[in-house]
Order: structure tokens, then sequence, then C-alpha cells
């Protein structure tokens, strides 16, 4: 046996072994990361297109609604509400239920509402828009009005009603009001 | 001597022969391996280098991918739909507790005895589901208030009916002495509704063109593209 050639074939190996140690395993190991790379990119890349797609078909429903229905969607959960409007279709309100001599008047958010609605990032919540109503009719007239707020294109929520009667049988009416516009949006806020 | 050994018919021994065939055989399987690896370690290097570029290109058609998929997201979409969906939700919510007090007053007239007047009649809303009604009723006999708490208690509709402050009123007449004005009875009455009891339904009342709307214009949020996608609604 020829001594050289021994050592050659223990170099060969050995420089086999050196490749298979300092380059094909660091080698796949770096492709193995690399395919856990790109699963991982594959999937955010669907999600993203598949919130994407349903994106584009809610804006398409959305499309789709007739504008005046959004409008009135708009006027009934207003995103914020003036309060010398709303006296005035209160006051035109009571005025088509033959009612003449009353006093509207504008009372404010409600402090707690306000409170609860700046330090919270709820989009969900409302604030509340007090007004108070106050007027002198007969039973008929004050169905009529009630039914009429009950009607208006936004909710005019009645959330206290005091009737006394009177000796000649007119009703004297209290009531207090609640209108509701949509918490503003944080980037609105900011 | 030596030519009697080399012409001897017994088989010699011929010491080493077996080890040499033994060391050749393991040489050559040395060289197999050794040459199969040297062959193969290149080859499969340049294998796992072709993979790994194609490892790579996966990976930067993916991160390509991603990237227009991201720029394919339009925020303003995602406000859009957000705003629309938050503002359904409050106003179906506000919708569903939107009790009709002159459901309520209807109720209440078709649960009150005609010999029953109310003095009084305050309608509280308690909270988003409940509404509560007190009142202070006359009568002028105590059957009537008897027959009032029967029917209020019979009533679906009302719950938990309360009877307090019952007084009976006799007054004397100023004219003449012995005679008394007809006695009436005065008590004081609370009981509450559901509001899914009484929510409001549409019905056929006319509707006040109120002029003015609460609504303000669009331009005054805050936010650009919010503004933008509000106004194409």
């Amino acid at each position: 046996m020829n001594k050289f050639s021994l050592f050659t074939q223990v170099g060969m190996i050995a420089v086999a072994v050196a490749i298979v140690i300092m380059y094909i395993k660091p080698t796949i190991t770096q492709i193995r990361e690399t395919q856990d790379l790109t699963t991982s990119y594959e999937t955010e890349s669907a999600n993203v297109s598949a919130v994407n797609e349903k994106l584009k078909v809610k804006i398409a429903e959305i499309e789709a609604i007739n504008p005046s229905d959004i409008a009135a969607l708009t006027r009934f959960m207003p995103d914020t509400l003036d309060e010398i409007s709303v006296l005035k279709d209160i006051s035109a309100i009571v005025t088509a239920g033959s009612v003449s001599i009353f006093e509207v008047s504008y009372k404010g958010v409600v402090a707690a509402v306000e409170s609860d609605a700046l330090n919270s990032a709820n989009d969900g919540e409302v604030i509340s828009h007090n007004f108070s109503l106050s007027f002198d009719a007969n039973y008929s007239q004050l169905k009529s009005v009630l039914a009429l707020l009950e009607t208006n294109a936004y909710v005019l929520q009645i959330s206290n009603l005091k009737i006394a009667a009177n000796d000649k049988g007119v009703l004297k009416v209290d009531m207090s009001l609640t209108a509701f516009s949509r918490f503003p949006s944080i980037s609105v806020i900011k | 001597m030596s030519e009697s050994y080399s012409s001897s018919f017994i088989p010699k021994h011929s010491a080493g022969k077996k080890a040499i065939v033994s060391r050749k055989k393991n040489y050559i399987v040395l060289s197999i391996v050794s040459y199969a690896l040297f062959v193969s370690a290149p080859l499969a290097s340049a294998a796992v280098f072709i993979y790994q570029r194609h490892a790579n290109n996966q990976f930067d058609k993916a991160v390509v991918a991603l990237d227009e998929n991201i720029k394919g997201f339009k925020e303003s979409d995602l406000t859009r739909v957000t705003e629309f969906a938050t503002r359904l939700n409050v106003s179906k919510s506000k919708l569903q507790s939107h009790a009709s007090i002159v459901n309520v007053l209807t109720a209440i007239e078709s649960a009150t005895a005609e010999t029953v007047k109310f003095k009084n009649l305050d309608i509280a809303r308690l909270d988003d589901s409940t509404l509560e009604v007190t009142g202070i009723l006359t009568t002028s006999e105590l059957d009537g208030a008897l027959f009032q708490r029967a029917t209020y208690n019979a009533k679906d509709i009302i719950s938990s009916p309360l009877f307090t402050d019952v007084k009976i009123i006799q007054a004397k007449s100023e004219n003449d002495s012995k005679n008394t004005t007809p006695k009436s009875v005065e008590f004081k009455t609370s009981f509450k509704f559901a509001v899914a009891d009484v929510t409001y339904k549409s019905q056929s009342v006319p509707v006040v063109e109120t002029t003015v709307t609460p609504v303000e214009s669009v331009s005054e949020v805050a936010d650009p593209a919010v503004a933008e996608d509000t106004s194409n609604i």
C-alpha cells in the first residue's frame, strides 16, 4: 500500500468533511431560516390581501347604499350637534303640534358623559346633549307633540316627562329631552 | 534440503498472503469512500448554493408581494368602513332603546279605569331598558282604587305596580254644615315599563320638516383623509 495514497485519501475525506461542516451545514440552516421567513411573509401577505379584499367588499357595500339613506344615517347620529339648530327643530315640532306658548332651552352636555368621552378612546360612545321643554296643552296636543318628537330625523329621547293637570283640565308639561352626537374619533381630538 | 522442501507434496502454509488481500480490500473501500466524499461534497455544495439562491429568490418574491399588498391597503378606506360601522351600530343601539312615550300613554290609557283621574304623572327613564311611571290618581270611590289596583296588577306590560299614600278626603260643605261634599280617594301609584315593550315603531304621523340640520359640515373634520372619504358619501 502506498502511504502517500493513504494520506491523500484521508486528506480527501477531511476536505469533504470540512466542506460539509463549514459550508453545507450552515447554509442549510440559513436556508431553513429563509424558508421560515418566507412562510411567515407569505402568511402575512395572504392576511393583508384578505383584509384588502374584505375592505373592497365593504366599500362596495357602502357605495351600493342609497346616498339619501347614508345622509339620513349621518343625520340620525351626527358627528357634531349644533344646539341652536336642535332648539329650532324642537320649536318647529311643538308649533306643529298646535302648541303656541312654550319654553325650550339647552341644558348642556352631561358632565360625566363628556368627561368619560374625553378620556375614552371608544368610538362607540355618544355624547348626550340635554334640552328642556315646557308648555301648557291639552292631552291631544301633548300626544301630538310627543308623536312628532318621536318621528324626528334624529333621536330626541324623552328622559323625563312631568305632567300636572290644573282645575281647568290644562296640562302643564315639563320634559327633558336628550339628543345624541357620536363621540369624535381620536384623530379629531388630536 | 531446499529442493526436498519445494518438491514436497504437502501444501505449504503461505504466511501473510491473506492479510495482504484483506488490506488491499480495505484500501479499495477507503478509496471508494474518499473519492465518493471528495466528489460529492463539492457537488452537494453546488446544489446547496443553488437551492439557497432559489430560497432567497422565493423570499424576495414574498417580500415584494407583501409590500405590494401593504401598498394596496388604504387606511382611508378602513377609516371610512369603521366610521360607518360604528355610526350604524350606535344608531341601531339608540333606535332599539328608543321608547315611545305615546305608546306608554296609550298603555296607561288602556289600563286605567274611566272613573280614575290622574292629578299628575311623571315618566322617567331609569336606564336604557326601563321606564318608571309615577302618578297621583283620584277617584270618587274606594272601590275605584281597588279596581284600579287589580287592573294594573293584571296588565302584563306594567311591572311592579305599587300603590301607596292612599287618602280618603271628605270635606264639609261651607253652605250646609250637615252635608258633606262627595268623598274622594287619592292614591299614589308607581310602576315600570320595559323599553322593549314600548319601543318606537314607525307610525303614520306627519313628520315635521326641520330646515336646519344638526350635522356640521364634513369639512370641519380634522382628518383630511376622513373628510375626503365622508364627502364621497
